[in-house]
This record gives C-alpha cells, structure tokens and sequence, in this order.
C-alpha cells in the first residue's frame, strides 16, 4: 500500500466558551480523538450534521488551526513540525474550498485576476503566464475564457462556485479539502459540480476531503466515508458498503431521514428526534439520547471503533441495527 | 449583566490611570516650563525660584507621585498663569462646555434620527433626497468654516445673533448650531443606511408576510435593531461634540473647557493642560462606558451569550 | 365547491425595470391539499409565495391577474382573507427578529390574529411550542432565537404560523438550511400539523425529494412560468415537460444500486432581463424543434390532472 498522503493520529480540538466577560468558561470538544489516513488520490467523506465538528476537523488537516492534541502529517512531515518556508510549500500543495462562493470571492476583482492571482502569488509564472494558466483552469471546470473579465457579481452561484474551484485547483493541489462545497446550491447545480469534480480528479494527482451534511451528493464523490457525531467518528468505511449496510444507528438514521424520490413513501416518521446535544458528550455514547438502540451499556462505556465486515464502527450494539429497508417495504 | 458592567467599569478607571500617567510623562519631557511662564529673559535666580516653588526642580518620580497622591484628593495644583486652584478654573469652564454640547448633542439626535429614518422609508423619494443633500452639506463643511460662515451671515450681515461670548442664551444659538450641523448630517446618514439593512433583513420580510402593518414593523421591529450600531454612532458623535468645541469656542470666544485648552496650551500653563486632558479623557471614558452598557442592554446576543435561556 | 386558492393569470413585476418575475401563472389549491412548487433559484417560487401572502417586497408589485382566497367562513367575498394565510421561510434564525424573545413574537402574533393577551395568550403560546415539539415551554418563552438551533427556530416559525388559524400555510424552503435529520422531522411535524387542521399546504423547494414526501400535487416552475402541473406519482413517473423530466434526472438518490451519478442540467436559469424567446427552456433542452423559438408553448393536457406546456413533451 501506499504511504499516506495524509495522516491525522488521536486529533482533538478543544474550544473554550465563556458566555460573559466574568463567567466560568466551558470548555467544548469539537473534534474528539479521531484518527484517518488519506492515500495519494484517495477520496473521503465526512458526513455530519452542524456542531459535528466536521468544518473544525477541516480546518486541522489543513493547519489552520493548531489541535488541542495530536497530530497531523503530510507527506510524512508533521504540521508541528513545519517551519514558515514549509508551510508555504505546503499551501501549494493544499486547498480549501468552502461553502459560500459569493463570500469566498473578492468582489473587486475579475475571476480571470482571481485564479491567475494563486499563480503568480508563488511565482510559478509571470502575470501572462498565470493568465493562460488561470484561462485553462476556468476551461476544465466548464467556464469559457471569455467570462474571464467578469466580475463575481455578474455570474451565477453554480458559476461562482465553479470559479471558487478553478482557483483551488490551478496549482494542481495534491489534497483539497472540500467544506460543504456545493451544499448552497441548487439540486440542478450541484449535479453540475458532481460531473465537474468527477471529472477533473480523474485528470488530476488530486487527493480530497469532502466534508459534507448532504448524504446524496457525497456518495457520487467518494471512495469511503467517515461518519461524524459530535467530534468522533462513530462509523467508517468504504461508500457503497456503508450505504447498503449501515451499522450504526446514527447513520442509518441518516440515510432513512433523506427524502426519497418515490412518491409512496410519504408521511415517514422522522427516524431520530431532537438536535445534537454537546451537553451530553462526557461519558458513554454520545448519540444515546437520540439512539432507538440504546441500552444502560451505552451510558457507562464510551464505544470504541471496531471493525464490522469492511468497515470500523463505534457502537454497542452495531449487529442489532437492522438493515435499510427498501423504498417500498416502507410504505407497508 | 452585573458582571458586564463591572468589568467595563474597571476598564475605564485603568484607561483613566494610563492617561495621567502618560500625559504627565509626556508633559515633562516636552520643554521647560518655567522658561515658558517666564520668558526667554527671565534671570536663572528667577527660574530657580519658579521651579522651586511649583516643585519642578524633584525628579519626574518624586513629581509624579506627588501628583498622583494630590490628584486622588482632587488637588490638581494651582495654575502657573493665575495661580488660582485648577479644580476651580476647570469648574467654571465645564458648565459652559455642558452648556453648548449637551444641548448640541440632544439637537442632533432629534434632528439626525428621524430625518434618516425619513429618508429610510422614503427611499428615493424627494424627501429622501432632500435629507441627504442636507446631510451632504453638513458633513462636507468644516467646523471652522462653517462657524465663521455663520458669524458672517448671522451677525456681521444680518445683525440678529451676537458673535462672540456667553454673556445670553443668543450667545449659544450659533456654537450649537454649528455642531448640530455637522452631527445632525452624520447621524441622519448612518440612521438611514443602518435602517435600509435592517429593512432588508428576512426577519421584515416575514414580518410583513404575517401583516403587520408598516408603521409597527418600523417602529416594533425596525428601529430595536438599527438602534444597536447607531448607538456606538452616538458615541462617536458625542466624542466628536467634546472635539468640535475646542474649535467652536474659540471661534465663538466661549469660554469653556475648549477654549480655556487652547489658551492654557499657549501658555504652557502645565497644571491646566494637564487637567483639562485628564477631564476630556473623563468624559470620553464615560461617554464610551454608556455606549458599552446601552450596546449590551440593546443586544441580547451580548446580553445573554449564546447559551439556551431554560 | 370552489377552490381555496385560484391564483389566474399571476404577473408580478418590478415596475422600475419593467422584468416580468411571474408571467402569468394559474394555480389553484383545495382545503386540505399539499400542492408543492418546485424549480431551480430564481424561477419566481418565492415571489409566488409573498404574491399569495400579500406581502410582496418593495419596488415589486402585482401587475396583472388576481389572487382569490376563499374560504367558506366568509362565504365567498372574494376579497383576499389575508389572515388565513400563514408563511414559513428558509432561514428561520435570521427570519426571527433577534431582539424580541420567543415569547413575544408568539404572544404578539397571537394577539394580532385572535386577540389574545396577558396570560390567555402565553398559555396558549405555551401551547403552540409544545404542539410543534419544543419542550420546557414557559422557560423557551423568555429565549432569543440565537440560543436556539435551526431547527428549533424553524418550529417557533411554525408554532408563530399556527397562531394566525392559517387556512392556507406557505412554506417557502421550510427545510433548505436544515440538516437532514432535522428536515426530516420538520417535514413530519408539517404533514401532522396539516392533517390535525385541515390547512392547505403550498409547499416551495428546489428539493424534489422534500417537495416528493409531501405534496399530492405539483407545479413546475421555470423563469416564472409554469411549465407543468400534475398529481405528484404522475409527475415524478411520467414527466411529460423536458425541464421536469431533467429535474427529476439531476435528483442525486442513495439508493445503493443507484450508481449513475445525477445528469446536470445544461446551462443555466436564463435572466430575466435576457429570456429566450418561445419556450424558454428552449436552448437548455435536447427536444427542441423550430417551433419552440417561435411561440410559448400553451399548457395542454396531458393526462387526469396533468398537463404540460411543451411542444415536443416527454412521452412515457
């Protein structure tokens, strides 16, 4: 096997909330000893709800912010490590494209300056150069040249979007860490970007993590998943098995909660009730309070990850979760 | 909220303690005063004499200590220039500032605040565009200019208004009516472009999908939010009324604090200055701890933090 | 027995620039029903809603057709019953306002649509948040929405929406913002409400799913035109409109043997400074003829129901 491209060991951030300048600060676990291994050109899912902690965990593997403990390495160097020339070697290398495209580009600029800027920033071209460079970009992600003299203002959300992308990619990236990259968007856009994506990672050397709370899209984008609740994963595994046998009720919970296409199935209960509760999270299972599964176990001893078949799962009781049923059994 | 307030609170005594020691530090490096007061001509024996007797021949140390001590039993010292106690000279000055800003900064208010929210719910109509050519012009002139401009018109050609010192209330129509000019232009503007983000918000919209009629969702649910950035805005305003009368009373010959700065300054009345920085920086001190508290009282997401209420 | 809503022949423009965003729409909705609005941004959804709701924004107006809400309390005016109407909205933290409490905002509304005050009206606020699943009422009353999640704003929306009685409840991308197990929960707390009431529901959303779980009937919209209505089976089954066909075929599922990712949609939503002439999907669809830039297509039937307004549609 290859040697990882990426390797995060017992990661874990740790935010403390104070509610007034003379109130006793809480501290909050936003990512919670989380281990992964990411493989040149490999592709992975992170999936969670908001206050997973799964934007926090982004941001760790791409060292932008330093972790409460753990590490993370890249290319074998740890980001501990790394002096400042190392880290502007490693920008190059890395990228980050997050969910606002409107936000994330600089309205005073034209898109062609934008994605020619991240040339000529590390001096791998002259102003002329990086515009053709930028130019080619703009072109594999479906945007002619000619909207190179727009302005942000002047292009839809799916282009911006596609816009935002051609600048994380024109320095050919090693790992790109997508963070809810198309979850503003459109049904109909969103599947553009899909086939754009899937497209450009089979011309490109491109490692990549999807962080995302949209089941449907991830899957066409991915090669494993790693489920967050409440900073830890609580399921990994590779896409299609997880998909066709969850194993944690968390994530069955969340693919039945996703609205199918098939007209008789109306009216479902909703499969979990209740928000995330980081109140919750110091002992046991996390997920216990909202789990049709639980058991006294669950409150007492804190689930490890262990392999189940293919994949690593992190509950008591991951045998007893029942399959996925079928869009039509449900209706009965 | 208790807490709040008393860290705020303490905040200010530190920033008020910084400025002393920093103006005194500043103001005994910066020339010799007894060669100031007397004049180049003045014999040695004579600046001895004058350093002894305002004990400026101690180390800055001694002195400084010195100062600290009397100044937390209100003893600011005597003035070089009169030799009268600078709390007296400072007492008699601060009304006659109060009495051109406080009325200034109400004029502004009630002028400024309802023409932007005029303008803000008129948008682009005429009266939209009146107030803010109005405010155009009241925040393009100068103070200064804008003073003398109104000497002229007011009591040089039309002979209605006096010109210079406090002896009447006529004596204060032009100084006020100088800073509210200024401050009325820029409170209407931000009151009207804060008012047409917050109309903007979806919370409006959904306001006026519910029906509520436009007169409630202005006043109900318009005017709390917009009020939260217009405060600090206020703020600066109040701050800017306390600068803008340094230049108002000296063109109007007003003799408060501003004034009575400009003078002191010139003639290197030490004790005066001194005080006089340390009473602007008092007011500012207060006028940014109201600003703190009103933002906090206005805002429940600094009210309460972000932390479910049950 | 008339309908609850007829909306005919619906233009809704913004005067200043003369744009059409809604060009002359029917639609109608009975007692009871769930009729969902689907389309991609920008096709004139929203505007739909706040035309019915009577709340369009500034600059925006109703130039041509009418709206009429009948309900059979008032026998028949005609006259827009505006309190019946009801309306949810995408973003429900940032559609509270952030500086009146939970409790307030319901009280108030309570007051305004059934003349509740005092204790009378913060028992029955008390009420509403338990009924859209809020536990600790009385001490969620004094709340602010920033302490809440999403997902529990978008139930004080809902419980704010109930306390107007709506006969008709609009629900504009009620669960767009949400997490999925949120939307899913908020999308079960919409149908019970509905069936426990006896509202209709219009329910908006660029989500064929969402709009899937829960509308009897659909319409399609596209640059503020609607381009197909029909029961929804037969919609998601037999589109017969190629937009509708292409927005069923973007739909990404998770059905595992599923593997196709979603077709995209070529182009994009066209300006509405800028339409196409005839149908105006017609540079983005792979059935066009010469025909299609000569005239907009008239709506015709396609089946109980259904009908579509294409030339060239989309046969099973």
């Amino acid at each position: 096997m290859n040697p990882p491209l990426l390797q995060a060991r017992g990661l874990q951030k740790t935010f403390r909330l104070r509610s007034g300048p003379l109130a006793r600060s809480v501290d909050h676990v936003a990512v919670d000893a989380i281990d992964l291994d990411l493989a040149p050109r490999e592709r992975i899912g992170i999936v969670g709800e908001s206050g997973s902690g799964k934007s926090t965990l982004g941001r760790l593997l791409l060292g932008l912010t330093p972790p409460s403990a753990g590490e993370v390495r890249f290319d074998g160097v740890a980001h501990a490590d790394r002096r400042p020339g190392d880290w502007k070697a490693f920008r190059r290398q890395t990228s980050l494209v997050q969910q606002n495209p409107l936000s994330a580009l600089n309205p005073q600029m034209t898109i062609g300056q934008q994605v020619a800027e991240a040339v000529w920033v590390h001096r791998l071209a002259d102003r002329h150069g990086a515009r053709d460079q930028a130019a080619a970009m703009l072109e594999k992600v479906g945007l002619s040249a000619e909207l190179m003299d727009r302005f942000p203002h002047q292009m839809s959300g799916g282009q911006r979007q596609r816009v935002v992308i051609a600048r994380a990619l024109v320095l050919s990236p090693r790992l790109v860490v997508f963070d809810e990259a198309v979850s503003a968007l459109d049904v109909s856009v969103q599947a553009q970007v899909v086939a754009i994506l899937r497209s450009l990672w089979q011309q490109l050397d491109l490692a990549y993590v999807f962080i995302t709370h949209d089941l449907r899209i991830v899957r066409h984008l991915v090669d494993r998943i790693a489920v967050l609740y409440l900073g830890r994963v609580v399921e990994t595994g590779d896409i299609r098995s997880v998909y066709a046998r969850p194993r944690h009720p968390y994530t069955r919970a969340l693919l039945s909660s996703v609205p199918s296409l098939d007209p008789r199935v109306r009216n479902v209960a909703p499969p979990v009730q209740g928000d995330l509760d980081p109140g919750k999270a110091a002992r046991g299972c996390a997920f216990r309070s909202r789990c049709p599964l639980a058991i006294e176990r669950c409150a007492s001893e804190t689930p490890r990850l262990r392999r189940i078949d293919q994949g690593h799962v992190a509950c008591h009781r991951a045998e007893d979760v029942r399959p996925l049923p079928m869009a039509t059994a449900e209706v009965a | 909220m208790f807490g709040f307030v008393l860290a705020r609170l303490l905040r200010s005594l530190i920033v008020l303690f910084a400025t002393v020691t920093f103006v005194f530090i500043v103001l005994r490096l910066s020339g010799d005063p007894a060669q100031q007061m007397l004049s180049d001509i003045a014999t040695p024996e004579a600046l001895a004499a004058f350093r002894t007797q305002w004990g400026l021949d101690r180390s800055i140390a001694e002195q400084y200590l010195l100062y600290l001590a009397n100044a937390f039993q209100g003893n600011f010292g005597t003035s070089f220039a009169d030799g009268r106690e600078v709390f007296t000279v400072i007492g008699e000055r601060v009304p006659k500032t109060l009495s051109v800003t406080v009325p200034a900064f109400l004029l502004t208010m009630l002028i400024g605040i309802p023409a932007g929210i005029l303008a803000a719910v008129r948008r682009e109509t005429a009266a939209d565009k009146a107030v803010m050519a109005g405010a155009v012009v009241g925040y393009s002139i100068p103070n200064f200019l804008l003073g003398v401009a109104l000497i002229y018109l007011f009591a040089v050609w039309l002979r209605v208004l006096p010109s210079s010192g406090s002896s009447t209330w006529q004596h204060a129509i032009l100084p006020v009516a100088t800073l509210v000019l200024a401050g009325a232009a820029t409170i209407s503007r931000f009151t009207r472009s804060t008012l047409i983000d917050v109309l903007g918000q979806p919370y409006i919209a959904a306001a006026r999908a519910d029906g509520i009629p436009e007169r409630e969702i202005i006043l109900r649910h318009a005017l709390p939010n917009a009020a939260i950035p217009l405060v600090t805005m206020l703020g600066f305003g109040a701050g800017g009324m306390l600068g803008g009368a340094v230049f108002v009373e000296t063109v109007f010959a007003w003799p408060g604090l501003g004034s009575g700065f400009v003078r002191a300054v010139n003639s290197g009345d030490l004790n005066v200055v001194q005080a006089m920085i340390l009473t602007f920086t008092a007011f500012m001190v207060s006028i940014n701890l109201t600003v703190d508290i009103l933002y906090a009282a206005l805002n429940p997401k600094i009210r309460l933090g972000n932390h479910d209420a049950s | 027995m008339s309908h609850l809503l007829a909306v005919r022949g619906l233009v809704v423009q913004a005067p200043a620039r003369g744009l059409k965003i809604i060009d002359g729409i029917d639609l109608s909705l009975d007692r009871g029903e769930t009729l969902g609005l689907v389309g991609e941004s920008g096709c004139g959804k929203s505007m739909t809603c706040y035309a019915i709701a009577g709340a369009l924004p500034r600059g925006i107006a109703r130039t041509g057709g009418s709206i009429t809400l009948q309900d059979d309390a008032d026998g028949g005016t005609g006259s827009p019953a505006k309190p019946s109407v009801a309306m949810i909205f995408q973003d429900p933290t940032s559609s509270l306002n952030p500086v009146h409490t939970i409790g307030h905002y319901l009280e108030s509304a309570l007051y305004r649509h059934q003349g509740l005050r005092g204790n009378d009206a913060r028992l029955e606020a008390m009420r509403l948040l338990e009924r859209v699943g809020i536990d600790r009422a009385k001490s969620r009353l004094r709340a602010y929405p920033h302490q809440f999640s999403g997902g529990m704003n978008q139930r004080v929306m809902i419980a704010h929406a109930l306390a107007a009685k709506p006969r008709l409840l609009i629900a504009d991308e009620p669960t767009t913002a949400l997490d999925v197990t949120t939307q899913a929960q908020i999308l079960y707390l919409l149908e019970e409400l509905r069936a426990e009431t006896g509202m209709a529901l219009l329910i908006v959303s660029h989500d064929l799913g969402v709009i899937a779980r829960l509308a009897d009937r659909a319409a399609v919209m596209y640059c503020g035109k609607i381009v197909e209505t029909a029961p929804i089976g037969a919609l998601l089954e037999r589109p017969a409109h190629p937009y509708a066909r292409a927005l069923i075929d973007c739909m990404p599922t998770i059905d595992p043997d599923d593997l196709e990712p979603p077709t995209p949609i070529a182009g994009s939503v066209p300006l509405l400074d800028n339409l196409p002439a005839g149908c105006h999907f017609h540079p983005r669809c792979d059935r066009g003829g010469r025909d299609c830039v000569s005239a907009y297509p008239a709506p015709a039937r396609i089946g109980p129901g259904h009908a579509a307004s294409c030339y060239h549609p989309v046969r099973p």
